[in-house]
């Protein structure tokens, strides 16, 4: 193809892209170093604004409850994914019902399965109900371990649906050879899946860590919808720290610094992938 | 003897498995059910604990949303904001797609590794400078600017599936069609686009989910005209029974076409799922 035709064809998505997120960026990064609200005319204010954001112990515990939330829920959510995309393809009976009732939490609006899981767990709702029937009584949106633990659940419950897909998917395309292989050898299920199946899907494992990641920084919905960054201030994740510094309080400028801090900290966290994705496409050629 | 014990260690197994798969069936299922028995219940027998197995069923809940709280407002505004961004996302991402197979320089590997860092970044990092803009030319609170939004965030992750699909095609398909005399862009849209279908399926399939999910988004940059259906269900009232039953009736209600549409193409979602993780 030649260098015209390519433009040609890219220029609108560029186009998109190069106005609706390159320059909103830049304009974020710009406006963190103005104190920014509406009906007040825009002040430049050096790096007030982040030292202001650095001296809020909300954003550190926000940031530490987020990096908690992604470093407890994405391993327990890969593993149960793998384990159940094992288990799918092992089996032949009602394989392709299971998929389809398991795909249900995935493609529901996360606004909406927040809202199912969060009635459950009221303090009139049927989980709580069942659990105060065998002696365990927890107030799931007023305890703090309890509110955490609801939230990281839900998490949960809704990305293992992607994730065991995905490998599940990953394994059916794997060629039968070397499984048929390590069979005369004699090795046994698990040898199998550690030193032919695991190494196979490895491509697969880094793509779902890195979109976990992505997905699990910018935890919003649930925490809005659910807890409200509650009790207290538990549950707030950046993102909902970040709304609620921008929304609530209005201050735009304080809330630009605020994302941009938490810019760096996912760039940082996925610097290695980045830079695997770098040498992938750009190196390649 | 011992093809008799790789049997029952077989039966073991599948006995195992299948009682695993029905309890994650239950955790996956549950919730949904419960919503539904709460959006069909009398408000009294809802929440009544132990709960009501026994009831008549009421469609009073349904009746409230649609009618006295006008919900089909929310829905029309879905609607328009999930077609315009799938409509515009598709036919703007079809073209980068192709051109990014076909073209094997330099430019083409930094848009998908600008587009990738893109994908990485939280959504306010862009939606705060919107709000403010939007505010300012009279563009908050509407289908327009949603769609303006949900094009930009979707492009990324289309881009990326569309070229790969693009790639599966061999190049000699266009090649003998511009032989033959066809323009380029001819060769695209009427040789290479029509095979494409499933591919554009797909990628509609993910476009679509995004925008009909997405709640941050017109959380922020609506207020009253063009809220969807998401945001008007997280802002019933809290604490009023009553409107919990009505908010059920809204769950179900949004959940039931998406899971439709999506069950009855889900040959196509799941080779999307693996389209991008198996090429990279």
């Amino acid at each position: 193809m030649k260098p015209r035709e390519f433009w040609a064809f890219v220029s609108p998505s560029v186009v998109v892209m190069t106005v609706l997120m390159v320059f909103p960026l830049f304009t974020t990064i710009y406006l963190s170093f103005f104190n920014f609200n509406f009906g007040v005319a825009p002040k430049f204010i050096g790096f007030l604004n982040y030292t202001r954001i650095l001296e809020d112990s909300r954003f550190w515990s926000a940031m530490q409850f987020t990096l908690f939330y992604m470093a407890v829920s994405i391993p327990i959510q890969i593993l149960l994914g793998f384990g159940l995309a094992l288990i799918l393809n092992e089996i032949t009976a009602l394989k392709r019902f299971f998929i389809s009732l398991y795909l249900v939490p995935y493609i529901v609006t996360p606004v909406v399965g927040t809202l199912a899981v969060s009635w459950l767990f009221k303090d009139r709702g049927f989980i709580t109900w069942l659990l105060s029937n065998i002696g365990v009584n927890i107030q799931w949106y007023a305890d703090v371990t309890a509110a955490r633990a609801l939230l990281i659940g839900y998490g949960i419950w809704g990305a293992v649906p992607f994730i065991m897909l995905m490998l599940y998917a990953g394994l059916q395309a794997m060629p039968s050879d070397p499984i048929e292989a390590a069979i005369m050898d004699g090795a046994t299920w698990w040898q199998r899946v550690r030193f032919v199946m695991i190494p196979y899907l490895r491509p697969i494992f880094i793509f779902i860590g890195m979109v976990n990641i992505m997905d699990a920084y910018r935890l919003f919905d649930s925490v809005a919808v659910m807890t409200q960054g509650g009790p207290g201030n538990a549950t707030a994740t950046i993102m909902y720290y970040t709304y609620s510094v921008a929304f609530q309080e209005q201050l735009l400028g304080r809330a630009s610094a605020s994302i941009v801090l938490a810019v760096i900290v996912i760039i940082t966290l996925l610097y290695p992938f980045l830079r695997q994705t770098y040498f992938d496409i750009v190196g390649r050629k | 003897m011992k093809s008799h014990s790789r049997t029952s260690s077989r039966a073991l197994f599948l006995a195992i498995a299948y009682s695993v798969l029905a309890v994650w069936t239950l955790l996956a299922i549950f919730p949904f059910f419960w919503t539904f028995l709460i959006s069909i219940k009398e408000v009294v027998d809802a929440f009544a604990l132990p709960p009501v197995w026994v009831f008549k069923p009421t469609l009073v809940a349904y009746q409230t949303l649609w009618i006295e709280e006008g919900f089909s407002k929310y829905l029309i505004n879905s609607a328009i904001v999930t077609l315009g961004t799938v409509t515009i996302s598709i036919t703007v991402g079809c073209f980068a797609g192709y051109g990014l197979a076909r073209y094997n320089r330099a430019a083409g590997f930094w848009i998908l590794f600008a587009a990738f860092v893109f994908r990485a970044l939280p959504r306010l990092t862009f939606l705060l400078p919107f709000y403010y803009l939007a505010r300012l030319t009279g563009l908050h609170d509407t289908q327009l600017l949603l769609i303006l939004v949900l094009v930009a965030i979707n492009q990324p992750f289309t881009i990326w599936m569309l070229r790969s699909f693009f790639q599966e095609i061999p190049d000699s398909l266009e090649e003998s069609a511009m032989v033959d005399g066809c323009s380029r862009f001819q060769a695209f849209w009427y040789v290479i686009v029509p095979i494409m279908g499933p591919g554009i399926v797909t990628a509609s399939i993910f476009s679509m989910l995004l925008a009909y999910n997405e709640f941050l988004i017109p959380l922020i940059l609506t207020a009253t005209n063009a809220v969807t259906m998401p945001v008007a269900i997280s802002q019933f009232g809290a604490e009023d029974l009553r409107y919990w039953s009505i908010s059920a009736a809204g769950a179900i209600s949004i959940a039931i076409p998406m899971v439709i549409i999506v069950l009855y193409l889900q040959k196509f979602l799941i080779k999307g799922l693996t389209a991008g993780a198996v090429k990279g």
